[in-house]
């Protein structure tokens, strides 16, 4: 399968935004203006900007408004920049922007921004939900549901690690190149085990393989590390992710080891009722 | 809208439901907040207006009472003018100047009930004021009771909560305030959804001599069912501005339900309800929740009467698509 017709890994790159803490603070602004116009109130979007950046501590505009007299243009407005961070993560109805409708925080969005959202849950739903097709990017949609298929790219990350360190603690992290060489086809390239089959396979063999670095996947999988890592379940070890040795519930101030056990939970496939 | 927008909009819409998976979890709010109160823990209930949040702590007090367990019971509203001074200490002025003061919930602490029994502090609105400022110290002494006592910010006093104190919140999420509460004062309660419940609606409203002839009482519950499915799927307000079973229920009638009084009741509380989180005068918005006819009718004579009620209500019966 050359690169060209990879199934397309979508994932949002700014991932200074992602995290719980950030996303909750933002939804909280954003519960406050929820149902304002998006296509009229400039200033409702400008007064939205300045309280993002009071909760976050972040500038949610693109670094590109120029000084001088001008302080808005609607090339880098909030959500021509930012939408998608908040539509990826279920957090705004996407719909609302096709049709320049009204800002409408979905359930997700209302419930984490009015703080009944853990950050422990908040991150189990996010690796749990986070599936292709994904209904907020078309053209994912559209590729996905056209092939009939269905992915959970970072359930299925976990799941080759929580093999990969079954088999031993010495080969328990990967490369964003492993990762991409030898699961990005999936599904059609097998489940979690077989992936993590081949990944043990090729450094048993020695560990050299040929890789050819695809923007469209390699940093995708390398945003999608970087959001793992920031999750309880996962950590960088240098360039490599691997499963989180010492969980760390802030929430109660204490530390535990990991239990492979619940985030094979979290990595099951999900139920027919399920989300 | 082709049949793949419609299945990706079904798609996001599943994902992205979140009160369905609360209410799987607490399907029984009086159980959880009866389980939270065996333990002392602080709980806060939270959903949206008019689903007896109030009612389900009655209750408990009710329960604790008949169990014999309960010592004392104290109920503050918070409001925007609702202070630290107002609720743990401060300086009031006087003819002569100004005089010492200790705050509701400190004077409340200060005398708990002996012999095991539990004392009950409950918070109504309890988003409505900065609660880290008006908490103060008391969100420190809220964690490990038998052995915290912290210094109060204003005289210095030793101050603890009782062990056998029971603390209870109420929080309306229709009301945009709630997203002001910090991690601080989230981590220390527990959370009990309390959503809107058909059965609990029939039973209030059977206890009413139903005089409506136009239609049951299991239509009007079908009704409540429907409004609130509409509300939860609309994209500018979703399931937390749902309508609790208390604003269906007339109780001006003095025992007795008319066709006149629960169409009254209909205008005075439900639409005007609904139009405020819509927006006055958004005619659309109405006519998408209810129907045209009575979307028109109140927007421009602020009227409703009771036979384009009644065929509303009807509608809900037949229409078998939600």
């Amino acid at each position: 399968m050359t690169s060209k017709n990879l199934p397309p890994w979508q994932f949002e790159a700014f991932r200074n935004f992602l995290s719980f803490e950030m996303l909750q603070q933002a939804c909280a602004a954003l519960c406050s203006r929820n149902g304002i116009s998006l296509s009229r109130a400039e200033k409702d979007l400008r007064y939205l900007n300045d309280s993002l950046l009071a909760r976050t501590g972040r500038e949610w505009t693109p670094d590109r408004i120029p000084g001088g007299n001008v302080v808005w243009q609607t090339e880098g407005s909030l959500f021509r920049n930012k939408k998608r961070v908040f539509t990826g993560f279920y957090l705004l109805d996407p719909s609302a922007f096709d049709d320049l409708g009204v800002l409408s925080l979905t359930d997700f969005g209302q419930a984490l921004g009015l703080g009944l959202v853990s950050s422990n849950e908040f991150y189990e739903r996010i690796v749990k939900t986070f599936e292709f097709p994904h209904p907020a990017y078309r053209e994912n949609w559209e590729w996905w549901t056209g092939a009939n298929l269905k992915l959970r790219p970072l359930a299925l990350i976990l799941e080759v690690l929580i093999y990969l360190s079954e088999f031993s603690s010495e080969f328990a992290g990967i490369s964003i190149a492993e990762m991409a060489h030898f699961g990005g086809a999936t599904p059609m390239n097998g489940t979690g085990p077989e992936i993590a089959k081949r990944i043990l396979e090729s450094r048993m063999a020695g560990g050299s393989f040929s890789h050819t670095r695809s923007d469209a996947l390699d940093r995708k999988i390398g945003d999608m590390f970087g959001f793992l890592a920031m999750t309880p379940f996962a950590v960088k070890r240098g360039s490599e992710l691997a499963l989180n040795p010492l969980r760390t519930d802030a929430e109660n101030s204490v530390n535990s080891w990991l239990s492979v056990e619940a985030i094979k939970e979290i990595v099951a496939p999900l139920t027919k009722e399920g989300l | 809208m082709s049949g793949i927008e419609n299945d990706r909009n079904i798609e996001f819409l599943k994902k992205s439901s979140y009160v369905q998976i609360e209410n799987t979890y607490f399907a029984d709010p009086f159980n959880e907040l009866l389980g939270a109160a065996l333990q002392n823990f602080p709980v806060i209930l939270y959903g949206p207006p008019g689903t007896g949040k109030t009612r389900l702590i009655s209750l408990l007090i009710e329960r604790l009472r008949a169990d014999q367990c309960l010592g004392k019971y104290e109920l503050v509203q918070f409001h925007r003018k609702f202070s630290y001074e107002d609720f743990i200490e401060g300086y009031v002025p006087t003819e002569i100047g100004f005089s010492r003061r200790d705050g509701i919930f400190k004077e409340f602490c200060s005398t708990p009930s002996a012999g095991g029994l539990q004392d009950v502090f409950i918070i109504d609105e309890i988003n409505r004021t900065d609660l880290a400022s008006t908490f103060g110290e008391v969100l420190y002494a809220l964690e490990d009771r038998s052995t915290r006592t912290v210094k109060t910010a204003h005289f210095g006093d030793e101050f603890n909560i009782p062990v056998n104190l029971l603390l209870i919140g109420t929080m309306n999420t229709a009301d945009k305030s709630i997203a002001n509460i910090d991690f601080a004062v989230r981590r220390r309660f527990r959370f009990i959804p309390v959503f809107p419940d058909k059965f609990e609606l029939l039973t209030w409203i059977s206890e009413f001599d139903w005089q409506v002839e136009e239609f049951s009482i299991s239509d009007y519950i079908r009704f409540f069912e429907r409004t609130n499915l509409r509300i939860s799927g609309s994209k500018q307000l979703g399931s937390h501005m749902q309508l609790g079973q208390s604003l269906f229920v007339p109780t001006q009638g003095g025992g007795a339900i008319t066709i006149e009084e629960i169409t009254r009741n209909f205008r005075d509380f439900i639409l005007t309800q609904v139009e405020a989180y819509l927006g006055f005068g958004n005619l659309q918005g109405l006519a998408t929740i209810f129907n045209g006819l009575v979307a028109e009718e109140f927007i421009s004579r602020r009227q409703v009467n009771s036979s384009a009620f009644s065929a509303l209500v009807n509608e809900s019966v037949t229409d078998k698509s939600e």
